[in-house]
């Protein structure tokens, strides 16, 4: 109980900071919506086109803002040294994982609705349903998980834009290829049933990683 | 290009490769060793 | 001493290897003689994923008992594992340009070996940009971990993605001939004693480094 304690009290310090300085979260959803245009631009995305686009130009878009998204809940804290002040209170790093994870979870979906909002306005194509919704939910807290990992460790490098994507995008490959298979069955109208495999490999990639990252975790941020 | 080619292509590519690691390694052994000698001596005075 | 005679026995295995892929392996219906870079492609992709099995190792003996020894260890062994990943593309590709006419293929094997190639450059970037030495191996640690678990997770989801492209099916029924089979036993043999003799040296290296560097610091 005390640990769920220790995650909410983090991801409400996030939130509350992110709320009041909203420009972070407005830049990230401008810059998923320009993604969306310009992918526009590049494919065919007329008539019966687009539903074939359309997964790729989701999952593209999504990975990229959420990289962004990603480093943020990291930056705030080694600029203004909270970090040092968060390792040294008696919260375990465990929770920290988990608090900033969770945070960058809620950062990220609703910029997510809405991109899916604009994709099925602009595109035509049925991208707000239950199937996809739960494909992204999925695909996302993995995403967050291990990204969050991977953050806290390009925070400490010289790059650390760069460094993040390229050191994590890789290792998430199987994600962004089970969610791209799974949201191209959902819009084409596939069933669950169809949709079945790669909600699975999400699920076994969100359990092998979260565990995986959650027990790694203290050895990143150890000073 | 003939089947063959590509086999001597591949095969070619492969040893180079490893080789070129290896003799790279090695280079950079030697010239790491007289780094340390160079060192070495000149601590002794 | 030791050494010397392991070079010996690499050698030997891998000239050994060489004759028998060239003249004791016998030909294949409908493939050309191209497709004997199955014998060191298949030993080739069996070291590199042997060495990235022993970076995960490595690194997480790192992380238990925080030696500066077991980072080399584990460093040398994923800078291998990358050299061999490599190798494995462009083996991969040749084969794939002489059997199908193109020379990159997205089926299992060379998309999985891609992501690996990816992850240890990763590997190897992050290292780059870290200047504290602890830090670096602490980090590196991490993502031998992180990546080796990665790439069976990597390897079914690509295996689940309907291709139109066949893959090369040749040996799918399994080896029957006793000739192939001793070819490519050797082969990996081969490769895995020539894996330890660049371990040796890449490690060995390492150590002098490190002591040319603790000199230079007083």
């Amino acid at each position: 109980m005390k640990f769920w304690r220790k995650v909410f009290a983090i991801v409400r310090k996030d939130i509350v900071s992110e709320f009041r300085s909203r420009e972070l979260m407005i830049a990230v959803l401008v810059f998923a919506l320009l993604s969306v245009l310009i992918f526009n631009f590049a494919f065919d995305t007329s008539g019966g086109e687009a539903v074939k686009a359309a997964p790729g130009i989701i999952w593209v878009t999504f990975a990229f803002a959420g990289t962004l998204g990603l480093n943020r809940a990291f930056i705030t804290e080694r600029e203004s040294g909270c970090m040092e002040a968060l390792l040294m209170s008696p919260i375990d790093r465990e929770s920290i994982f988990v608090g900033k994870a969770a945070g960058s979870l809620i950062f990220m979906l609703p910029v997510e609705i809405l991109v899916l909002f604009a994709i099925q306005v602009l595109f035509n194509v049925p991208a707000i349903t239950w199937q996809i919704i739960l494909v992204t939910l999925l695909t996302t807290i993995g995403f967050t998980a291990v990204g969050t990992l991977f953050a806290a460790m390009a925070v400490n490098t010289r790059a650390r834009e760069l460094v993040l994507p390229i050191l994590f995008l890789p290792v998430i490959s199987p994600l962004i290829i089970a969610a791209v298979k799974a949201t191209g069955l959902a819009l084409t109208g596939g069933s669950w049933g169809d949709m079945l495999q790669w909600l699975e490999i999400i699920i076994g990639f969100d359990v092998v990683f979260i565990t995986a990252s959650y027990l790694v975790f203290d050895f990143v941020v150890e000073e | 290009m003939s089947s063959l080619a590509y086999l001597g292509i591949a095969f070619a590519i492969v040893w180079v490769v490893l080789f070129g690691y290896i003799w790279i390694l090695n280079s950079r052994q030697m010239r790491t060793e007289r780094e340390l000698k160079r060192l070495l001596e000149e601590k002794k005075k | 001493m030791r050494k010397r005679f392991l070079i010996i026995v690499g050698a030997a295995l891998v000239i050994a290897a060489l004759l028998l892929t060239f003249l004791v392996a016998p030909p294949i219906e409908g493939q050309g003689a191209s497709y004997r870079i199955f014998y060191f492609h298949v030993p080739i992709a069996w070291v590199a994923f042997f060495a990235f099995l022993m970076t995960f190792i490595w690194s997480i003996t790192y992380l238990v008992k925080r030696n500066m020894k077991w980072d080399f260890y584990a460093s040398a062994s994923a800078e291998i594992g990358l050299v061999f990943t490599t190798l494995i593309l462009i083996t991969g590709s040749i084969w794939a340009k002489s059997a199908w006419g193109t020379w990159w293929t997205w089926d299992l094997r060379l998309t999985t070996s891609l992501v690996l190639w990816l992850i240890y450059l990763a590997y190897f970037l992050l290292r780059g940009y870290v200047s504290d030495e602890e830090r670096r191996a602490r980090f590196g640690a991490v993502v031998g971990i992180i990546g080796f678990i990665d790439v069976p997770v990597v390897a079914l989801a690509i295996s689940l993605v309907p291709t139109t492209h066949p893959p090369p099916l040749i040996f799918e029924g399994g080896l029957t001939d006793w000739r192939e089979i001793i070819t490519l036993v050797v082969g990996i043999t081969a490769f895995t004693v020539l894996y330890f003799v660049l371990l040796g040296q890449r490690v060995a290296l390492k150590y002098t480094e490190d002591v040319i560097k603790k000199l230079k610091a007083e």
